[in-house]
């Protein structure tokens, strides 16, 4: 292969990356139902793990293929069939056994620890809000259990002090998710799952079922109206004289 | 136990894994059904250490399968036919890629608590 | 060389084409030539490809713009599914199966595969179950609940009307396709390579078709399990995956997934195939790292099996169980890594060549890493959490298909197009097409990842704008009919080659393996000889091996017999063991996929007394089939071979038969497996698992009917072993004696389930028990059905001491039976004394 042939190539392979690097610097990662837009330590850690394994594989990515043109197009020298296994051995442990198990240890190891603070664990200084949130085709009813309040389609919170939303369905799967404040936790009927969140930031977010329930997947959006504490309250009171 | 010179012996190695997997799996979902351990007990549970045994038990019986295979090879060189050799040889790794694998998934016992 | 043997290969080809030559017109329906059969799945599969880009476009059309209004909901939905579905079970699978199924026998030495009336079945079941699917399209009543038809949105409550059953029963047919040649591939390449090709010298894609056809073997039965029972689910009202009676949805994710996942890979590791067969190709070396490469695809197999909980981790299972299923999907990339960089430590060392092939196969190194790399993040918990069931998967699971299967195909393609036609494509156009596909693609999906990322859910049919998703799905919009255009343009660049390619004269890549020493294209019968003792590379070391072959030169090229006829050989050494006579065409694979598309047809309307009639008439066309065999006149009456040769395998004990027989039970068992598995997960997991106060079943006549049931099998087995003695006194006799033995287990277990005071529709307790009591007696019916088959056979003289291998491959069944009738036994009765009654 002609070198010039080879940089047409790697042009041409890269130019997608480009795109999305402009986007990206464009601030394109905004929006009301912005995962990489965080209002919460859960989807803020989420974010930032995504960036970070982002870099990395675009730069395993970017080596790989390097090499590849390169061994295509480099003239090797003249060598004699235990030479040439002594070198593939080399480049197949290194980079399928060395390569992958370093940068899985790597990646689990930030991982895990994450995903264990995910967790709904117990909590030592306070209590979680509890909210029940129930899946229907196609809304959401959502309870506040102590407060004796009941929604549709609205979910406000507090900032700053964590909730653990317990979903269930009483139809078919649907799945609760609010980007902007975490992962996803699947409705399921017979189930319930429970979501530990929390926002840190007063606002306003959107959320959309997230697994496929028939008809009317699309318009099965939730408004999140996030607090401050005190607002929080004069809302339920609020609510409670209506 | 099977002659490391079988042909099955490229299949040995991961389906005790894939078994040891789907046991594990289902034995956790038992245990957390029928004794569940209080959340704050974190990763140090009666589960987690039998789970941890188990893994343990079953690493060690596929290395020494590796072993067996490996050295058969070995010693075989003269003897066998070539046909078979490579088949000792690649049970070695077969056996080995299972003990791998089964160490690095039951490894995660130490990390987590069981039934969260 | 004598003036005899130069007259040779033009007479040669003459005898061998009376006997190995496809019929013209109407009777081309009854050629199960494997050539002919590989290449009309691939064309099948190609044409669905294009249906399946078709339903693509129009959803980029609606999803081009936001809250645009062409097309609704209920469409879209039908639109996603159905693509899905097509391009998963009715392309990709097919295609890769197509392909192995045209090369296989061609690589090993082989004229043709081993059961080659299955071969046939199986085309004729994917091409029927297909129609049956698309119409549903047609008629505007497609399947609409995704590709993994989740229940409960799939019941008959939420999804009213026959779109769902049309899913059911129509991919059911076309899985019984790709089983069936899951088995033919495992037991031809294990049974059937040529003199002397020990497994170390097995061409590296047919190590990854092995690799696969097990994985097809084990792989479907869970999904065909999970469609059978929420098909009676839906018809009958079994509630299996119903919470109210005991059933559980997730159950269905399970047996999906248990299948879904394994499939992937299913239709990665041919592809992987085809790369690791080109790089040495245009490297011009062979392969660096042989048996890492083959420990690598021995590895995905059975670690792809371990993962199928990643699909699963929003259900909310507990953090450790997914923690294990994380760390297995990670650990598969590291066998992807071994293959890669096998790859390119070959054209490291190599002086490698550029053609078109090797342009795509860079396509699919940029985007299958690409997407391996998302899917190691996607196997992060956490990072899954966020992104599951978004647009971000839609990236990532193309960028793995495409990139994984789609891309090596082409090259594929491109490489075996001269061994199709003879003739070579050309080089401008290809390239067109590749960069069009390319540029495309990348515009489309890549995207997709920030779209994902941004938080559009996948599979709804539009969106607000003011999200920020409404420029990357216009780029992804645009990009998708570039891709378009790519595709057409490669499409165009084939069908011109057949009438301007230039002629490809013989092996014109330089080639190492043997199908390039077929004629090009390659005649019914591949080869005239079968070329003894090849190497790893036999085209490399024997130049002129095309040309030897044709002459005859090499081994078993006698005709005159009149039998079609191949090597079987040791499974290891590939030493000759005996030689396998093959059926030629017949319309009974026609006739009995026919008659079975009725019966899926009379299921999807119910409309019950046809569909029995269907069954038996189905049921006779596959007897009739079994009859034609061994001694039969329409077989080989005659065993006479030449002096020195071993004996027709079909006056053997170890014969062909008998491991596809064995191959068949493991896929019976895997169903098994999969229907014991769903009984202990609905008992420890089912949230509303009821279990009635009385067992419903009485042990004392079950252990009677497990008795005779036994009985028969000991007997059974004892006449075989008399059989291999050398002694068939009074055979037939003894052969209707376990007949009728089996019979009285049959009525035995009937009348037990038709007195059983089992609730079918009101406990999944019940509908389970009952399954299981249907499976068992599915097993005893048919061992009854064919001993009795055998023993008629024995009074015609189509069996006995001299011809005995139709006796051998029953014995398994019968083993298999009692097998599952004595575990089934075990875990319907002591499970729940041993548990309690809880
Ligand atoms: C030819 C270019 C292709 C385009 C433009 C395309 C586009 C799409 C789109 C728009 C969706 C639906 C997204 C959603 O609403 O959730 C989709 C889903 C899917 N596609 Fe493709 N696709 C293409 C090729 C393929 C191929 C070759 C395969 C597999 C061999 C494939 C397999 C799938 C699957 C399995 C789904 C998921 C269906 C579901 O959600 O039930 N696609 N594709
Ligand atoms: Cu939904
Ligand atoms: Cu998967």
């Amino acid at each position: 292969m002609e070198p010039e042939a080879i940089w047409k190539t790697v042009i041409r392979s890269l130019a997608p990356l480009g795109l999305i690097n402009i986007f990206f610097f464009l601030g394109g990662c905004a929006g009301p139902q912005s995962a990489l837009d965080p209002s919460g330590p859960s989807a803020l850690a989420i974010a930032d793990l995504w960036w970070w394994m982002f870099g990395f594989s675009a730069a395993i990515l970017c080596i790989i293929v390097m090499l590849w043109l390169y061994a295509m197009w480099r003239k090797p020298p003249s060598m004699t069939e235990t030479e040439a296994y002594q070198i593939g051995n080399r480049w197949i442990i290194g980079g399928g056994l060395v390569l992958p198990i370093v940068s899985l240890t790597l990646l689990l190891s930030f991982g895990i620890p994450i995903g264990y603070r995910l967790l709904p664990l117990p909590l030592e200084d306070q209590n979680p809000l509890h909210i029940e949130v129930i899946g229907q085709q196609w809304w959401w009813e959502i309870r506040y259990v102590d407060a004796g309040i009941v929604t549709k389609n609205q979910l406000h919170l507090p900032v700053g002090r964590p909730v653990d939303i317990h979903v269930s369905s009483i139809d078919v799967i649907h799945s609760f998710w609010v980007p902007k404040l975490g992962g996803k936790i699947d409705a399921i009927p017979g189930r319930t799952n429970v979501l530990r969140l929390e926002a840190d930031t007063v606002g306003h977010f959107r959320g959309q079922c997230a697994e496929f329930c028939g008809k009317g997947h699309a318009e099965m959006i939730l408004f999140i109206e996030a607090h401050t504490p005190e607002s929080f309250v004069a809302w339920m009171e609020g609510y409670k004289h209506e | 136990m099977l002659s490391p010179f079988h042909p099955l012996q490229l299949a040995l190695g991961l389906v005790v894994w894939f078994t040891w997997f789907a046991l594990m799996y289902g034995a956790l979902a038992t245990a957390c059904a029928v004794a569940p351990p209080s959340a704050d007990q974190g990763t140090l549970t009666w589960i987690n250490v039998a789970l941890l045994i188990n893994t343990i038990v079953i690493t060690g019986l596929l290395l020494y399968w590796a072993s067996i295979c490996w050295r058969a090879a070995r010693a075989g060189n003269k003897r066998e036919n070539t046909s078979y050799l490579f088949i000792a040889k690649l049970g070695a790794s077969i056996n080995l890629v299972g003990a791998v694998a089964t160490f690095s998934l039951g490894g995660v016992v130490l990390l987590l608590p069981p039934c969260l | 060389m004598n003036e005899k043997t130069q007259k040779l290969p033009a007479r040669l080809h003459n005898d061998f084409m009376k006997v190995w030559g496809n019929p013209q017109g109407w009777r081309a329906l009854t050629i199960v030539n494997h050539t002919t059969i590989g290449i009309r799945f691939m064309v099948t599969g190609g044409v669905f490809f294009l249906i399946g880009g078709l339903l693509a476009m129009l959803m980029r059309t609606q999803l081009a713009l936001p809250e645009q209004e062409i097309i609704g909901p209920e469409l879209y939905n039908q639109l996603f599914t159905m693509h899905g579905t097509i391009m998963m079970f009715l392309f990709a699978v097919p295609m890769v199966e197509g392909l192995a199924l045209y090369l296989i026998p061609k690589m090993i030495g082989a004229r043709d595969l081993l059961f080659p009336r299955l071969s046939a079945f199986g085309y004729w079941c994917y091409l029927f179950g297909s129609i049956i699917l698309l119409s549903s399209l047609v008629l505007g009543i497609a399947p609409s609940a995704g590709w993994f038809v989740y229940t409960p949105l799939s019941n008959e409550v939420y999804s009213p009307g026959p779109n769902i059953d049309f899913w059911l029963l129509g991919i059911t047919f076309v899985e019984i396709s790709a089983v069936s040649a899951g088995v033919e591939l495992v037991v031809s390449i294990l049974r059937s390579r040529t003199s002397g090709m020990a497994l170390l010298h097995m061409p590296l894609f047919c190590w990854y078709i092995l690799v696969m056809a097990f994985m097809i073997v084990f792989g479907f039965p869970p999904l065909i399990l999970g469609s059978i029972l929420l098909e009676l689910e839906r018809a009958v009202g079994m509630p299996f995956f119903d919470i109210a009676r005991g059933g559980d949805p997730i159950l269905w994710q399970h047996l999906f997934w248990l299948f879904g996942h394994p499939e992937v890979y299913i239709i990665f590791l041919p592809a992987a195939g085809i790369v690791s067969t080109l790089i040495p190709v245009f490297a011009r070396r062979p392969i660096v790292g042989y048996r890492w490469v083959v420990l690598a695809a021995i590895s995905t197999g059975f670690i792809s099996f371990g993962l199928w909980v990643h699909h699963m981790f929003t259900i909310g299972i507990p953090q450790l169980a997914q923690a294990f299923f994380s760390v297995a999907s990670m650990l598969i990339a590291i066998p992807t890594g071994i293959q890669f960089f096998a790859w390119i430590a070959t054209l490291w060392t190599g002086r490698p060549v550029y053609h078109i092939p090797m342009l795509w196969l860079l396509g699919f190194l940029v985007i299958f890493l690409a997407g391996g790399l998302t899917g190691v993040m996607l196997a992060l918990v956490p990072f899954n959490w966020q992104v599951h069931d978004t647009h971000f998967v839609v990236a990532h699971l193309h960028y793995v298909i495409i990139g994984g299967m789609l891309f090596p195909l082409i090259a594929g393609l491109y490489y075996w197009l001269p061994h199709f036609s003879g003739r070579m494509p050309s080089d401008k156009l290809a390239r067109w097409g590749f960069w069009l596909t390319f540029i495309g693609f990348n515009m489309t999906f890549l995207i997709m990842h920030l779209t994902g990322l941004l938080g559009m859910p996948r599979r709804i049919y539009t969106y607000e704008a003011g999200l920020g998703w409404d420029l990357p799905n216009a780029v992804s919009s645009v990009g998708g009919f570039i891709l378009a255009m790519g595709i057409a343009m490669i499409l165009f660049d084939i069908i011109l080659h057949f009438r301007i390619g230039r002629p490809a004269g013989v092996n014109p890549w330089h080639a190492d393996t043997l199908e390039w020493a077929t004629s090009t294209p390659p005649q019914p019968y591949n080869f005239i000889s079968l070329p003894a003792d090849p190497t790893r590379h036999p085209m490399w070391t024997e130049t002129s091996l095309q040309a030897t072959i044709a002459e005859g030169r090499h081994t078993l090229s006698e005709i005159d017999h009149g039998r079609r006829e191949t090597w079987g050989s040791d499974p290891v050494t590939g030493k000759i063991r005996d030689i396998i006579h093959l059926p030629g065409n017949s319309w009974l694979p026609f006739y009995a996929a026919l008659v079975l598309s009725v019966l899926c047809i009379s299921l999807l309307i119910r409309t019950y007394e046809i569909a029995l009639i269907a069954l038996l008439i189905s049921l006779l066309l596959l007897l009739r089939w079994s009859w034609i065999n061994g001694a039969h006149p329409g077989a080989a009456p005659d065993a006479r071979v030449k002096p020195g040769y071993p004996p027709l395998h079909s006056r053997t004990f170890d014969s062909p038969g008998l491991w596809g027989m064995v191959v068949t039970l493991f896929s019976d068992g895997a169903l098994f497996l999969s229907l014991l598995f769903g009984w202990l997960y609905l008992w420890v997991i089912g949230p509303n698992w009821q279990v009635p106060d009385a067992a419903p079943l009485a042990w004392t006549t079950l252990v009677i009917a497990g008795v005779l049931l036994s009985g028969a099998a000991y007997w059974y087995r004892r006449v075989l072993q008399r059989l291999k003695a050398g002694d068939d006194h009074y055979l037939q006799y003894q052969l209707w004696g376990i007949t009728t033995l089996g019979l009285a287990h049959c009525c035995m277990l009937l009348w037990i389930w038709t007195t059983a005071p089992l609730m079918v529709t009101h406990t999944a307790h019940d509908a389970v028990i009952a399954v299981f009591l249907a499976y068992l007696l599915f097993h005893g019916g048919l061992a009854v059905i064919v001993t009795g088959l055998q023993a008629k056979r024995v009074a015609y003289g189509y069996v006995g001491k001299s011809v005995p291998y139709e006796v051998a491959v029953l014995e398994p069944w019968w083993l298999y039976t009692v097998g599952v009738f004595w575990i089934s036994l075990l875990v319907i009765l002591l499970l729940p004394s041993a548990w309690g009654g809880m």
